[in-house]
């Protein structure tokens, strides 16, 4: 332990800790648990028009539906071990969902990977898919993204989303003279310690690290959500709370501290994996598929009846009560009473304020090679991160539940059915936009996931975000942290879109190598009729309409992925941000969708115009016939930056009636231009022809290819 | 009707195959794997999850439970029609309630998507679409059952996705009182993109109880 | 002088299986499962995977040698498994 904390922690106790105490600090004083070094900038978003922001998980209200959203990272596991990583953050996450006594329905995943790293990437999706799947909840969405910055560090950010009636929601703080139960997986010696272990950067040999891989077991977290929900429908069942990073230690103080009262916990009555633990091995064990419970007295019986029914494991561990002037946590093991700390110290750790230098380094030139647009398209369809994710959705369930709506690959956003109507999610992050500037990048992430909402018929309601970043002790990190902040503080105060939750890694570095900074943003949309419901594809004979922004070389298009995929460059500086604009074109398209105008939609980011044309096409029966380019003497590197150049503020729509679309457009003051019309089975424009076969042979092959291949 | 719908732990499709059951005005009870009562039940649908996590093998540890000893006696007496979907079929299978085996695809991965598929069943012949979702979906059987098998099937892949022996996706038992399918016919019923050709596995459900 | 070095052939077979501190969720659901069919009350059960193969050495060391090699790099994740080597055999 620091020195510095150690001070700090017996200047507030008033005296000196003992053994256990020093356990129980330095995992509930470390990065994960107490986020000392974003808690105060965290409080700068803004959470208005949220629900219960400041619980597990928060949400939105949709009608007398409670909507919990939540995305968590597991990064520094999954480097380690990444099938029963990936298989842990999940199940780390569902719990979160559920403590509010909502139940899990759809689960998306933003993952970022070094291409080469075949093991990795294997390892996560069947970790997913195995976990995922067996849980019985839907695997609805998501993003995979590739850069060398991942290699060794992959990202793994998984959302999980559930719906509870308001009147049945459950929070975490628990009142005096409640019993505390625990529930689920007998604790074992598994994973102790890992909370402090996900606050260092990785060792060189991941090996080492074995000691703290936890194991998911997707049965138990099945029979785990069904008792929860029963049980927490009991009368007299008060608050509930999931038990993760640092175990029974985290969820039980934080429990008492949120209901300002005093708890104490007798250790001898947890059920146990193994004999003579220590009290330190059981209070920070995390061991997986466990939740801890506070209900009334009279409740206990009922709630061990249900325990039985699905055949978990279940103890009564302690009590809540009124300690009089001082709130305590107490720790009693063999009789004695092992620690008496104040739950202030224990859940109010030190938090280190970031006061970043500032000053970035700007990238403003421009690229001026030529590729001709032919070979620079096929490129760019087949780079793995354009290319079809069929090979990693196919492998998780996305279906189950019979709630899915819109699937994976068919819109920019996933639609799931609930009692109110639909609600739209999606998951997207712009690491190359984040590091080319912090603050617009930040903004940037959020207005891809707003777009890919509105162009799939939703109004986007909350976003949840989880910032991936190196270690907050390095300036540049620092820097980049602080901005993110801003600049997502700032956009969803300007959208109405409240912050809902969070989630902060840091330490994502090896060996001096960083990863970008990288800003996952989960984002949640609303849509009440299923006609509503707007797909990324085109039929024949409908005419496609850009909205927004002209095509125009004026443009800036720093951070393009057909900068990275041609030359291999991340340079130029990003567009700017029309907040107008955005609000002008989202109120167009859903009312379009609503007047039944338009009947596709998508919005134009990775591989601009042609990219978002092309990925439409390549979904739809139709090939297309037009005209994208402003002026045709152009030079190569002029005709890229037109085509594939990404710009903030465009969609594209298709709609079968030209004169009524027209006429909506221009009454509303709506910026477009038409770009052609779907015809006959080739993509032709400005005397470009391609044959779609062989671009869609490349986009549905390619990352199976690369993965499949050893 | 009366259908029961069976709920061992592990199961995760209960709610929607409930649901499908009633869009057919079906009578449904959720039964969990403790229950012995199946006789008062027209039909008893088995449906899709992973019971007991799918340890060992799919469907193996579901065949000790009470619920699968009364299975045999249901089926026994032909009291109704018993169907297995996806994790159902597995388990008909382990219990040897259907003639073959589901090991694991080909690909050794899980996969989910809509699938082509080919439905023979008396006078129906034509060509639907489902999705599937398993990983150990790849239907097998010995040599010897081969003509039994072949006569048995009803419903088969257009273009396999996992290799299971002659494309087939579902059979019926020498009865045609048993049922198994690896697609899952209740999750096409509700939405667009996923079409609603599952009601034909109902229809045909619904005519052969009626055949009683 | 010519130095004859005679490769020999062995039949290996190893057992693959989590870690004691590794929490074997499969085993635990199958020793639950047996307890409520009323098979076995304690069956502890222990879940692996099994593996036959041959190598090439001169001798039984640098077979088992390279049988661990194999098992390690190739056969086990060395971060929640462990491999046991039960038998080593001469192919005649």
């Amino acid at each position: 332990m620091d020195k510095f904390i150690e001070n700090e922690i017996e200047k507030r106790l008033k005296r000196k800790m003992n053994e256990l105490e020093r356990h129980i600090f330095s995992a509930m004083w470390s990065e994960h648990c107490g986020y000392l070094h974003s808690k105060l900038q965290l409080k700068k978003l803004n959470s208005k028009g949220a629900l219960f922001p400041a619980e597990n998980s928060g949400g939105v209200k949709i009608g007398n539906t409670g909507v919990f959203f939540k995305v968590e990272s597991h990064n520094h596991p999954c480097a380690v071990e990444p099938y029963q990583g990936a298989a842990t953050g999940i199940g780390g996450i569902i719990r979160d969902i559920l403590a509010l006594n909502a139940r899990p329905i759809a689960l998306l995943n933003s993952l970022k990977f070094c291409e080469e790293q075949k093991h990795l990437i294997d390892g996560v999706t069947r970790g997913i898919s195995d976990y995922g799947n067996s849980c019985g909840i839907a695997n609805v969405g998501g993003e995979v993204i590739f850069d060398e910055c991942y290699r060794d560090l992959p990202l793994v950010n998984v959302m999980a989303v559930g719906i509870a009636p308001l009147d049945k929601v459950k929070l975490s703080s628990a009142k005096e003279n409640l019993e505390i139960v625990l529930l689920g997986s007998p604790t074992g010696i598994d994973g102790v310690g890992g909370a402090a272990f996900a606050s260092k950067e990785l060792k060189k040999d991941t090996k080492e690290e074995k000691i703290h891989v936890q194991i998911g077991d997707p049965f138990t977290k099945k029979k785990l959500i069904e008792a929860t929900l029963e049980i927490l429908n009991v009368e007299g069942a008060a608050a509930c709370q999931d038990c993760g990073a640092a175990g029974i230690l985290s969820s039980t103080s934080e429990m008492a501290y949120k209901g300002g009262c005093s708890i104490e916990l007798d250790l001898d009555r947890v059920h146990l994996a193994l004999k003579n633990m220590s009290a330190a091995q059981i209070l920070l064990s995390e061991t997986q598929e466990r939740m801890v419970f506070a209900v009334e007295k009279r409740a206990l019986d009922k709630v061990f009846e249900i325990a039985h029914k699905f055949e978990l494991d279940i103890s009564n561990i302690g009590k809540t009560f009124c300690g009089g002037g001082s709130r305590d946590y107490v720790i009693k093991k063999d009789g004695k009473i092992l620690s008496k700390t104040p739950l202030d110290v224990i859940c109010e750790p030190y938090c280190h304020d970031l006061e970043p230098v500032f000053g970035q380094v700007t990238h403003t030139d421009e690229i001026r090679e030529n590729v001709d647009v032919k070979s620079a398209l096929f490129k760019i369809v087949a780079s793995p991160e354009f290319a079809s994710k069929e090979w990693f959705y196919e492998q998780w369930d996305y279906a189950v539940g019979a709630r899915t709506y819109m699937q994976p690959g068919f819109s920019g956003a996933a639609a799931v059915k609930i009692d109110e109507g639909f609600i739209g999610l999606c998951m997207d992050s712009k690491p190359r936009f984040v590091k080319l500037n912090p603050y617009s990048g930040a903004k940037s992430t959020f207005l891809e996931s707003y777009r890919n909402l509105v162009s799939s018929g939703f109004e986007p309601m909350g976003f949840t975000n989880c910032l991936n970043f190196a270690s907050p002790q390095n300036e540049e990190t620092k820097y980049d942290f602080v901005r993110s902040i801003d600049g997502l503080r700032d956009i969803s105060k300007a959208f109405c879109v409240p912050a809902v939750s969070g989630n902060v890694s840091f330490y994502n570095e090896k060996e001096n190598r960083r990863i970008y900074p990288t800003v996952t943003i989960g984002m949640l949309g609303c849509c009440k009729k299923e006609e509503n419901l707007i797909g990324a594809l085109f039929k024949k004979d409908e005419r496609v309409f850009l909205l927004g922004k002209k095509i125009t070389l004026e443009s800036n298009t720093g951070g393009s992925l057909y900068h990275s995929v041609l030359f291999d460059r991340l340079c130029s500086k990003p567009d700017e941000i029309d907040i107008q604009l955005e609000l002008k074109l989202k109120d167009a398209i859903l009312d379009m969708a609503d007047k039944k105008i338009i009947s596709g939609a998508l919005d134009v980011s990775k591989g601009g115009i042609l990219g978002a044309l092309v990925s439409a096409l390549l979904k739809s029966n139709t090939g297309f016939c037009g005209s994208l380019l402003p002026d045709k003497n152009l030079e190569d590197y002029q005709k890229l930056k037109l085509l594939f150049g990404e710009t903030e503020g465009r969609y594209i729509v298709s709609c079968s009636d030209l004169v009524k679309t027209e006429a909506y457009l221009l009454k509303n003051n709506i910026p477009h231009s038409l770009l052609g019309k779907c015809v006959g089975d080739k993509i032709e424009f400005d005397g470009y022809s391609f044959n779609l076969d062989e671009l869609r042979k490349e986009y549905k092959n390619s990352i199976k290819n690369a993965l499949e291949q050893y | 009707m009366k259908a029961a719908v069976v709920v061992f732990l592990g199961t995760n499709c209960e709610v929607e195959t409930k649901a499908a059951l009633e869009k057919y005005s079906f009578e449904c009870d959720y039964v969990n794997s403790n229950t012995k009562a199946l006789l008062g039940y027209d039909c008893v649908f088995l449906c899709g999850g992973f019971s007991y996590g799918d340890y060992i093998r799919s469907g193996r540890l579901a065949k000790f439970t009470p619920v699968v000893g009364a299975l045999e006696e249901y089926i026994e007496k032909q009291r109704g029609v018993t169907v297995g979907i996806c994790n159902g079929f597995q388990i008909l299978c382990e219990a040897h309630l259907l003639k073959g085996a589901l090991l694991e695809n080909d690909s050794s991965r899980f996969i989910c998507k809509n699938v082509e598929l080919k439905l023979d069943f008396k006078n129906v012949s034509k060509k639907i679409s489902l999705p599937i979702a398993h990983r150990e979906g790849k239907y097998v059987f010995s040599a010897s059952d081969y003509k039994e098998v072949f006569a048995m099937s009803f419903l088969k892949y257009v273009d396999n996705p996992n290799g299971s022996y002659l494309d087939i996706a579902g059979l019926y038992d020498k009865n045609r009182r048993v049922m198994g399918l690896m697609p899952h016919p209740e999750r096409a019923m509700f939405a667009k993109n996923f079409g609603f050709d599952g009601e034909e596995i109902f229809k045909i459900v619904k005519e052969e109880i009626k055949r009683g | 002088m010519i130095i004859l070095t005679y490769m020999n052939t062995y039949r290996i077979k190893v057992v693959i299986s989590l870690k004691d501190d590794v929490k074997d969720v499969r085993a635990l659901t199958i020793d639950k499962m047996l307890k409520n069919a009323d098979i076995e009350q304690n069956a502890n059960f222990k879940t692996g995977r099994f593996y036959s193969f041959c190598v090439s050495s001169k001798d039984n060391q640098s077979a088992r040698e390279k049988a661990g090699r194999i098992c390690l790099e190739v056969l086990s994740n060395p971060v929640v498994e462990k491999f046991e080597i039960c038998s080593l055999e001469l192919v005649q």
